[in-house]
């Protein structure tokens, strides 16, 4: 192989790389039903239970992964070659009055690199820009972040790189005494909303 | 010439790819517009040699969950001050649910609040019911709890006004109603919150209270 060859040969792996930058992502989410275990109610007669809140570890998991279309415009699976960093956004809607829920990142999940042959390469090539495959809570593990009832204000709690699964979410919940017990939702049809968004490169 | 013509391209080519970016720094925005799909869903489009026109945004997604809500009910009432009693003239010091013991002739004492956190198990209402139990009193001696106040200092009372039953209750073993129907609520807690109790003990035998006798304040759903 000559060096003119080489070249060409180099200039196409760059351009199959370029091509694979349209990364469509399929966010898996399962959210546990939000049940108050039965000791963590508040204590003292007279008090809200708003102040104590329950804590429901690994409330939510979420999953990402990506698909491109390669040279031959054929969707193919790709997290190997997907090194981008992503935020996870959340929001309420219909959230009760008198209750509040804030989430945190528990289990930062494990990599995804189902993916092609060319995803090494490109991975190491970003990782300098993104940081290493991986998830980070914002303000560091453990900070809460309370979940807006408003789609406008949609809150960043935390970001992750590449394609991942079983990310999971702790949750904590603040729920008055005023609320009525027992299943609630059924006439109130809160909804979690979760959002991932790339990171904007121009 | 032509040697270096390539490695430039090559060059080129890497520096197309990074392009732009570093222009958000980690943890940035902390807040979108999750109504707006711009916001998330980027739009790479690829030309038909395979490369980019343009170095935009990896695109994201969305996904919406429905949880139920399960909370569990509360039933807690109790009088204010906290703190063990015995012997005294006064019935300040008493815990709900102790024993009490008293001097002789009429004491009155008008420096206990009741307090309660309520939450139904569906909707439930609810009422506070006072009663007695343990060995009965002597004959002649009776104990009287009658609510002389009630405010909402801390605390949130429903839809429902909390309904004090303001008529003197002689307290037996039957539960007798001293606060009427309210919804889930809560009255504050502490002294100087919720309903403020006056005891009347009537004892003209200077008879000694028995000592398993206990004085109950009850949440009662209805």
């Amino acid at each position: 192989m000559n060096n003119k060859t080489y070249h060409i040969i180099l200039f196409l792996f760059f351009c199959q790389i370029l091509a694979a930058q349209d990364f469509a992502g399929t966010l898996l989410v399962n959210t546990q039903p939000l049940e108050q275990p039965s000791d963590q109610i508040i204590k003292e007669a007279g008090a809200d239970d708003i102040a104590e809140g329950f804590i429901l570890l690994d409330a939510a998991t979420l999953s990402y992964t990506t698909t491109e279309q390669n040279i031959f415009n054929a969707a193919v699976s790709n997290c190997s070659a997907n090194n981008y960093r992503y935020g996870v956004y959340m929001h309420a809607v219909n959230l009760p009055a008198g209750m509040t829920i804030e989430a945190r990142l528990n289990n930062t999940g494990s990599a995804d690199l189902s993916g092609n042959l060319v995803g090494g390469v490109l991975a190491t090539l970003l990782q300098g820009i993104f940081g290493a495959r991986g998830a980070y809570p914002r303000g560091g593990f453990g900070a809460w972040f309370e979940i807006p009832n408003n789609a406008n204000n949609a809150l960043l709690i935390y970001e992750f790189v590449g394609c991942r699964q079983g990310m999971t979410l702790d949750f904590r919940v603040k729920a008055s005494s005023r609320l009525g017990g027992g299943i609630i939702n059924s006439s109130n049809n809160l909804q979690l909303v979760y959002t991932v968004r790339g990171k904007s490169l121009i | 010439m032509k040697e270096y013509i390539i490695p430039f391209l090559q060059v080129m080519i890497v520096a197309t790819c990074f392009m732009g970016y570093g222009q958000e720094t980690d943890f940035t925005p902390q807040t979108i517009n999750a109504n707006d799909p711009n916001t998330y869903a980027g739009n790479a489009s690829v030309t038909p040699i395979g490369l980019t026109q343009s170095v935009v945004a990896p695109p994201g997604d969305q996904r919406i969950n429905s949880p139920s809500i399960n909370l569990q009910p509360i039933q807690l009432v109790d009088v204010e001050p906290e703190a063990a009693f015995a012997g005294s003239s006064s019935l300040s010091n008493v815990e709900a649910g102790e024993a009490i013991s008293v001097g002789g002739g009429n004491i009155e004492d008008s420096d206990l609040w009741l307090n309660y956190t309520f939450r139904a198990a569906a909707f439930e209402n609810a009422q506070i019911s006072v009663y007695s139990v343990g060995t009965p009193l002597p004959a002649g001696m009776s104990i009287q709890v009658q609510i002389i106040n009630s405010t909402t200092m801390n605390g949130y009372y429903g839809n429902n006004v909390a309904n004090p039953n303001t008529n003197p209750v002689t307290i037996s073993s039957s539960p007798q109603s001293l606060v009427y129907s309210f919804s889930s609520s809560y009255s504050g807690d502490g002294i100087g919150t919720g309903y403020q109790l006056k005891y009347t003990i009537n004892n003209p035998g200077m008879e000694a209270i028995p000592a398993d006798y206990q004085i109950i304040y009850e949440i009662q759903t209805q």
